[in-house]
């Protein structure tokens, strides 16, 4: 994978990456401001030719849909967080408290099950990458924006390598940072909170590394999922 | 033509409008499920998608910026990376079935469904898609509506990965040229 990185923004477009080059230009994305004008516009052209396939989805859809979206809230833009008047600053970090203390009364497993049941849990379906296919049958990733926390649900997962334990990975712009340790139960299922400061755009990865974990991966990816895609 | 008709209501929405909700979901669903069916294919996984990404858009609406770029750019990358990843998930599960046996879960396939999907195609956009080289079409189109990576498409045509990148960059910065005019 040598290409100039700029070159990446026509295939980023189109979607047609793999995991490993995705997850690499997101975060050259980030601090290219050229790039986000390319990806923007590649984007538009995009649409002029989507727009040509239209088909009616099914009436009864619509209604379905409002009912949806009658039941759920929006999420709560962070960047428009930062420009709130001092008063709702001040009510924001009032909630923040109740927040944290609300938070320290739930032990872990009362958390998975507070971020599984919630409502407007966004969940993710994580995709394989061509080392882990094979090596699960299922993960999700559940994000609660309310809890400020993700889990990651495994259905079917081999066992790790002997002396090896599976490893999460939270990806943010720079190096990717531990997010946890875990190893499947008995029947490969597997449900663990991922570590760290959790927020949309993020990107989690597993890999399978040496009992105790690493401080960076030396395995290759098993799959990846974006936080609140 | 889509264009700021659905900027202007998804900014009602990203404020938390529900009233402009079924304005948008008018203006765009047609385009979105169009989408989505091309790339899936199953009516029913495509409906799933289509009602997922919708209610996605609803959600996120308020992280919408305007300045970045349309509403329907927004929504459309949205519906495409979820239809992607519903079929590259799909692929990996037969993948696996295909090493257990034969396989019971082929993608349906019906060449004369997948013509009465494509509508009207506007003259215009048929153009600058003509002015692309038969080979660059095709790579952008394996890559855009099968939801292929650039690995993937030089596998499936016998072709080195590096040919297929320079095909789909420079058919992307022609049909961005030739379309910048339209808008």
């Amino acid at each position: 994978m040598s290409d100039d990185l700029h070159e990446l923004a026509a295939p980023f477009a189109l979607d047609s990456l793999d995991d490993l080059e995705r997850a690499r230009f997101v975060r050259h994305l980030d601090q290219c401001e050229e790039c986000q004008g390319t990806v923007a516009e590649f984007r538009e052209t995009l649409v002029s030719i989507a727009a040509m396939t239209r088909e009616a989805p099914p009436p009864g859809l619509k209604k379905q849909l409002l009912e949806a979206v009658a039941a759920t809230p929006q999420v709560v833009d962070r960047t428009a967080r930062r420009r709130m008047p001092w008063s709702a600053v001040a009510v924001a970090a009032l909630v923040a408290v109740l927040a944290l203390i609300g938070w320290s009364i739930l032990s872990p497993g009362r958390l998975i099950n507070a971020v599984l049941g919630d409502p407007a849990a966004l969940t993710t379906l994580a995709a394989p990458t061509d080392n882990g296919v094979g090596v699960f049958d299922q993960v999700r990733l559940v994000y609660s924006e309310k809890l400020d926390a993700a889990i990651l649900v495994f259905e079917g997962l081999d066992r790790p390598g002997e002396g090896q334990t599976y490893e999460i990975w939270l990806i943010d712009g720079t190096d990717p940072v531990p997010a946890g340790l875990f190893r499947p139960d008995d029947s490969g299922s597997a449900t663990v909170r991922v570590k760290g400061d959790i927020r949309p755009g993020l990107t989690v990865a597993v890999t399978a590394e040496p009992e105790g974990g690493a401080d960076l991966p030396t395995g290759p990816p098993l799959l990846t999922a974006d936080i609140g895609a | 033509m889509i264009g700021s008709a659905v900027t202007d209501l998804l900014v009602r929405v990203s404020r938390g409008d529900r009233e402009a909700f079924p304005d948008l979901y008018d203006a765009v669903s047609g385009v979105v499920f169009g989408l989505v069916r091309r790339i899936i294919r199953d009516r029913g996984m495509s409906e799933e998608v289509t009602q997922e990404v919708l209610l996605e858009v609803w959600r996120n609406a308020p992280r919408f910026d305007p300045t970045r770029g349309s509403g329907a750019g927004w929504i459309l990358t949205m519906a495409h990376r979820r239809a992607v990843d519903r079929v590259r998930s799909e692929q990996s599960g037969r993948d696996r079935m295909a090493q257990l046996g034969p396989s019971q879960t082929e993608r349906p396939h019906d060449p004369a469904e997948e013509s009465a999907i494509r509508e009207a195609e506007s003259g215009a956009i048929r153009a600058a898609l003509d002015t692309l080289s038969d080979a660059q079409r095709q790579a952008i189109e394996l890559a855009y509506y099968e939801g292929l990576t650039q690995t993937q498409i030089a596998e499936r045509l016998g072709i080195p990965v590096g040919t297929i990148k320079t095909r789909i960059r420079d058919g992307m910065l022609r049909l961005r040229q030739t379309l910048e005019g339209l808008r």
